[in-house]
């Protein structure tokens, strides 16, 4: 590997002020795992990498009034191991425990995930079908993002230089709405060739509201709006799932690679869309 | 057979709990005072002429201590045509064709003194498709052969072609015939432990080199003609084997690595060490041969094969290797698999710009089966007979001669059929689950069992020594790589000798010390070992016995007289022996030799440490000290005929699979696998089952999801992220193993080979529950969930 | 940049320079000699790495060596108690004939190792799942669950007498 210098503020002040000073030159790291191996396969080239391990503001998970607060480098180990989440966030809760493998997930922080912005990234779809916004920690203060807008294309957010995603901030469904996870890999562990969450509501029969989202089949997570928009104040049928699968896949815009075609990411969206609204309905 | 004390049993391997407590020595472990680190810089192109190699600023990078090129060093050149060289000179054919080399004192050094190097290049068009490769026009790989003849066609000059009886004529008299293509990828071995080497050179110029093999001795051969190449002709190799992180076949070759390392520490004067990566380990090292294959079986209208014909285009890479060599074990099942009295079977091999492939697990069988096996499930259904029924009808028996002069003795695939069609509850499940996508899919499998005589010798050496305390060291050049050698070693050796497992000592890997094997090929490890075991244990025995009629009775009065010195009202027994006692009249059994005639009397038992230490210890004594060659009854094919009683004896065996089908993700989850096999004898159960276990769990990567995906040449997947190997979640199913024991008198015990067979029948014996689930043949490996999602789509549209 | 880090290594406050791009699979191989600790892949992928760092499985090849300041650190090398005895876990692989060419091993008793630690009785399905991370090509993984299944009950029986 390259040789970087590694450093280890334990502010967040700290930590924007030696990413002022290297610019971009440096780069934050929380897990690594996504990160280190960039480096060592060189598609990522930096002098010093800044680790946000041991600032303790970035940590935690709390119930604040109608939304979960998440630090952003709350590694997914907490999150599965946290009842909160697993019961007011279960799609979180579904993504986490299926993203690549216990030792990676022991480290592996949900800041991470999001900040690397694969278009496959776990945590992100579950996030994204609710009212998910970012808190990001500048030399000036705070701002926000919301996720939805935050990603813009793979590997690309509007993190600019020297600012810190602080935690994640996430709007609590309400009871009536049901939220699930689905991946789907080559084997049991593996990066997601697809991925997908569904945020629905029902009043009787019909659906009230309605958000989907897939990975991987898009330069960013994509929110399928034409699904949803379908699905919007209508009964839930089985034509009208077909009638769903069929947008879906006409509505992804996925890429061949060494993973899988074109042709098959595109009918797993209609898979996926699917299984999700099915499941949604069932519970 | 007598009454077995350790063979049958499940004893712990001798070398397990180093390994577990991280203190066995790998190659990556390993360290020579004063060593460098070698890295290899390789092409950028999949077909180019080399037109400049500028090494100077690598050269002068501090801590660099050498930087090669074919043109700056002797050219070594290597392959079993030869016709490949260490480092390339003139032309890259490949794109991990070797170009350079560096030694540096450290390893960071020394990858940057390789990305220092600058080579120039003038592409030329590349070809990889063996069909498009013998087109006319295509661009030429080779121009000259390895004895500098002019070449002008991209075929390689290594064919196989098998005729028995009159294909043509049977496919006339056939009832129902099926026809199909078939394909399989290459497939990477995937050690955890990558390859590597040290080499150093002694003083005289003798090499000493520490590597990742399964042939010492073939590849002291090697690197003997390495060493002449270099100017040291005459002088000799040592090579030494560490632990090694697995192999598969891997180790069956030498490399273009190890020639570098040799090279290197010829140059430097020191030990040079070379490990891949594992990015070099999935690019650089030979993968699983692939296979296009067209093949046609017919029957009769009773389900009796009359025919098999099988030709496949071997995709052989830029440089020859035991990839071409694998129709010759191809040949095996293509011939033998089942009665069938005609057959046609015809390769060709081609040059392209692909990686070339060497030997792996199975060694072509894993291919030739799946060819088969698919194909004949594809028949059954043509003539209306079940895959069940048509397997028992036309099943191998035992004491036959297959159309390659195969001389089949013991034969267990009657029993092994019946376990998985009994364990898989076949005719309640067959035909019946389609509904629920279920399936259930059966393929057998027949391979080498008592090693397979691929060199013209087929020899394994032992060296047994008996210590002072009554230990057995057991030296055999043939070689550890996991599959438990050393666990049947100490099973075979006590039970022979008649001392306890624990009391064995394996002793391998070293060219100097080691008597003389083949190599750990062909599932022979444990047959051939075993077998010298015990030739070298009787000998041991017999000089024991001999000791043993001089010394017995004095051991035996000296401690009945110490028993009466302790106590005066001591009851001398009498022993009721009567005049010289002879060699014949002993036994000994876990430690102890005793008295045929009077097997249970306490008084009669010496401790074989005592014996040894009574022999050895006075003026003209003498040591235990026996050696066996075993060099088992088989043949090489003749190349001509394609026949030749390869092996002493042959493995059969049965597996079957019950799947369940995602349709509309296309992903196949196994319910139960069953894998039941003919080994002849089980000598250790942990062992026997470990490497059963274990090939048929890379077998279902084979047929799931291992898939080495190249490019224009170009490997697109050289990582674990991307090349799949199956981990433990997906693999929670129960896996039945049921071990037939034929008692075959050939092997040690009457154990069979089973190193490789547990792989061999997997493939085809999961895509056919597929086809029971989904109505759908999938003909190339892997069945990925997308090809076979895809495959179900496009049916479903269609109809 | 270098820096000396110190932690706990194995039960023994540790000190040792090391570079700043260093992982602690480097600094347990090359500054300690503990080579039980294997590279297989250097991606994270295939768990050869795997150690415990404050109790927790991780990938030492994706774990920076600074990281560990002040943490305890817990190799395969740690297990073997005094008059090298093998820790029960170490014994159960051994006893269950899960060992084949070993490279795997050490990560995997890691990996197996914490999770009896926080799940001392253990499921198939959740053996399966904690040692997903660790990937194995001569076994076939039965053996390997075997072995678990009784370390949970080598480590139960001594809870007991």
């Amino acid at each position: 590997m390259k040789r970087f210098d590694y450093l280890m503020p334990s502010s967040i002040k700290e930590a924007i002020e030696a990413h002022l000073q290297y610019g971009n030159r440096a780069k934050f790291i929380s897990g690594g795992t996504d990160v280190l191996v960039k480096m060592k396969q060189k598609a990522l080239d930096v002098d010093c990498l800044i680790s946000l391990r041991r600032i303790p503001e970035l940590k935690g998970i709390e119930a604040n009034g109608n939304s979960i607060r998440i630090g952003a480098m709350t590694t997914f180990r907490e999150i599965i191991g946290s009842s909160l989440i697993k019961e007011r966030l279960p799609a979180l809760w579904k993504a986490s425990s299926v993203l690549a493998n216990p030792q990676i997930r022991n480290v592996a922080t949900i800041g991470g995930n999001i900040s690397n912005a694969a278009p496959s990234a776990d945590s992100v779809p579950p996030l994204m079908v609710l009212d998910t916004k970012l808190i990001i920690q500048t030399s000036n203060g705070l701002r926000e993002e919301v996720l939805e807008d935050f990603f813009l294309g793979p590997g690309s957010t509007k993190l600019k230089e020297g600012e810190v995603l602080k935690e994640i901030v996430v709007k609590l469904p309400s009871l009536e709405c049901k939220t699930f996870f689905i991946k789907i890999g080559r084997v049991s562990q593996d990066i997601a060739v697809v991925n997908g969450a569904i945020a629905m509501e029902t009043e009787g029969d019909e659906v009230k509201k309605v958000r989907c989202v897939l990975g991987a089949v898009a330069p960013t997570p994509l929110r399928l709006k034409g699904v949803e928009e379908k699905l919007l104040g209508q009964k839930i049928t089985p034509d009208l799932i077909k009638e769903v699968q069929h947008l879906a896949e006409a509505e992804v815009r996925p890429i061949t690679d060494v993973r899988a075609s074109m042709e098959y990411r595109r009918h797993l969206s209609g898979v996926i869309v699917k299984r999700l609204i099915e499941m949604a309905i069932g519970s | 057979m007598k009454d077995l004390s350790f063979v049958g049993k499940a004893i712990p391997r001798p070398d397990a709990a180093d390994k577990v407590a991280g203190k066995a020595i790998y190659i990556h472990d390993l360290k020579r005072p004063g060593m460098l680190y070698g890295k290899i810089k390789y092409s950028d192109y999949a077909h180019a002429r080399i037109l400049h190699i500028d090494t100077s600023k690598a050269e002068k990078l501090p801590g660099v201590r050498a930087v090669i090129t074919a043109y700056n060093t002797p050219e070594v050149r290597f392959g079993f045509i030869r016709d490949n060289v260490a480092l390339k000179k003139g032309k890259v054919r490949q794109f991990r064709d070797e170009v350079a080399a560096v030694a540096a004192i450290d390893p960071e050094i020394a990858q940057e003194a390789i990305d220092l190097i600058k080579v120039e290049y003038e592409e030329l068009p590349g070809i990889f498709d063996p069909e498009e490769a013998i087109k006319e026009g295509a661009p030429i790989i080779h121009e000259m052969d390895p004895r500098g003849r002019p070449k002008t066609d991209n075929i390689v000059p290594v064919s196989w072609r098998f005729v028995a009886g009159d294909v043509e004529e049977a496919k006339r008299k056939a009832k129902f015939i099926a026809e199909d293509e078939l394909q399989t990828p290459p497939i990477s071995h995937a050690c955890l432990g990558t390859a590597g080497c040290i080499a150093e050179f002694d003083l005289q110029n003798n090499l000493i080199i520490h590597t990742k093999t399964q042939i010492p001795f073939l590849a002291q051969n090697d690197f003997n003609r390495a060493l002449a190449q270099i100017g040291l002709k005459g002088k000799n190799t040592r090579v030494i084997v560490p632990t090694l992180g697995g192999a598969f076949g891997s180790g069956l070759d030498t490399h273009g690595y190890e020639y570098i390392a040799i090279l290197l520490a010829y140059k430097t004067g020191r030990p040079v060490k070379i490990v891949l990566s594992r990015e070099e380990e999935f690019k650089t090292l030979s993968p699983r041969q692939p296979t296009r294959t067209k093949i046609v079986q017919g029957c009769d209208e009773n389900g009796r094969l009359l025919f098999r014909e099988v030709k496949m285009v071997l995709d052989n890479g830029a440089y020859t290797s035991w990839g071409a060599t694998t129709p010759s074990v191809m040949m095996l099942p293509i011939s033998t698999l089942y009665r069938v009295p005609n057959v046609l079977y015809e390769t060709l091999l081609v040059y392209t710009n692909n990686t070339y492939c060497q030997a792996m697990r199975g060694y072509g069988n894993p291919q030739a089966t799946w060819a088969i096996e698919t194909n004949l499930d594809h028949l059954a259904e043509q003539a209306g007979i079940d895959p069940m029924d048509i397997r028992f009808i036309n099943k191998n028996i035992p004491n036959d001669i297959s159309p390659m002069g195969l001389h089949i003795t013991t034969c267990g695939m009657e029993e092994c059929l019946k376990a998985v069609r009994n364990k898989l509850n076949w005719d309640e499940k067959r035909g019946k689950q389609r509904d629920k996508a279920r399936g259930v899919g059966v393929s057998c499998l027949f391979h080498v069992g008592g090693s397979g005589r691929v060199y013209r010798s087929d020899g394994t050496g032992v060296i047994l020594k008996i210590d002072d305390f009554g230990y057995a060291t057991l030296v055999t050049g043939a070689i550890e790589m996991g599959q438990g050698l050393v666990g049947a070693l100490i099973v075979a050796t006590a039970e022979a000798l008649g001392i306890t497992p624990d009391r064995v000592m394996v002793v391998t890997g070293d060219t100097a010390t080691c008597p003389w094997d083949v190599g750990t090929h062909a599932s022979r490890g444990a047959f051939t070992a075993c077998n010298a075991a015990i030739m070298a244990a009787e000998k041991a025995r017999a000089k024991i016995f001999e000791i043993a009629s001089e010394h017995f009775l004095n051991r035996v009065k000296y401690k009945l007289d110490q028993l009466k010195k302790k106590d005066p009202n001591f009851q001398l027994p009498d022993l009721g022996i009567k005049g010289q006692l002879q060699p014949e009249d002993f036994d000994m059994r876990e430690n102890l030799i005793f008295l045929k005639s009077d097997p249970n009397n306490e008084y009669l038992k010496v401790p074989l440490d005592e014996l040894v230490r009574e022999a050895h210890f006075k003026e003209q004594g003498t040591m235990i000290v026996t050696e066996a060659f075993y060099d088992p009854c088989n043949q090489m094919i003749d190349t001509k005929t394609c026949r030749g009683n390869l092996s002493a004896t042959y493995i059969f065996g049965a597996q079957g699979a019950e799947v369940e089908v995602d349709l509309e993700t296309g992903h196949v989850k196994i319910l139960k696998y069953v894998a039941a096999h003919d080994v002849g004898k089980v000598i250790n159960k942990h062992t026997i089952l470990g490497q059963i276990y274990g090939g048929a769990v890379q077998g279902m990567g084979f047929a799931l999801c291992e898939e080495y995906k190249s490019e224009k040449g170009r490997m697109l997947n050289p990582n674990f992220l991307d090349y799949k190997i199956l981990s433990a979640n997906d693999l929670n199913f129960p896996m039945e193993v049921e071990l037939v024991e034929t008692i075959d008198e050939a092997g040690p015990f009457g154990a069979k080979g089973v190193g490789e067979p547990g792989l061999v029948a997997v493939a085809p014996a999961i895509a056919n529950a597929i086809y029971d689930a989904t109505g759908i043949r999938i003909t190339s490996l892997p069945i990925s969930p997308e090809k076979l999602a895809m495959a179900i789509r496009k049916k479903r549209n269609s109809s | 940049m270098k820096r000396v880090i110190r932690f706990v290594l194995n039960g023994f406050e540790v000190e040792v320079e090391t570079d700043s791009h260093m992982m602690l699979l480097d600094v347990l191989r090359d500054k300690f000699e503990l080579t039980g600790t294997k590279e297989g892949c250097g991606q994270g992928e295939c768990g050869a790495c795997t150690v415990l760092v404050d109790g927790l499985a991780v990938n030492s090849c994706l774990f920076p060596a600074f990281e560990v300041e002040g943490r305890h650190v817990t190799t395969i090398e740690g297990l073997i108690g005094e008059g090298a005895k093998l820790h029960p876990i170490q014994k159960a692989f051994v006893d269950a004939g899960a060992v084949q060419c070993g490279f795997c091993m050490p990560g995997m008793v890691m990996s197996a190792k914490a999770l009896l630690d926080e799940n001392p009785t253990p499921t198939e399905e959740e053996i399966r799942a904690g040692i997903s991370g660790n990937l194995c090509r001569c076994t076939g993984y039965v053996q390997i669950v075997e072995a678990i299944q009784l370390a949970s009950q080598y480590i139960q029986e001594s809870k007991r007498g």
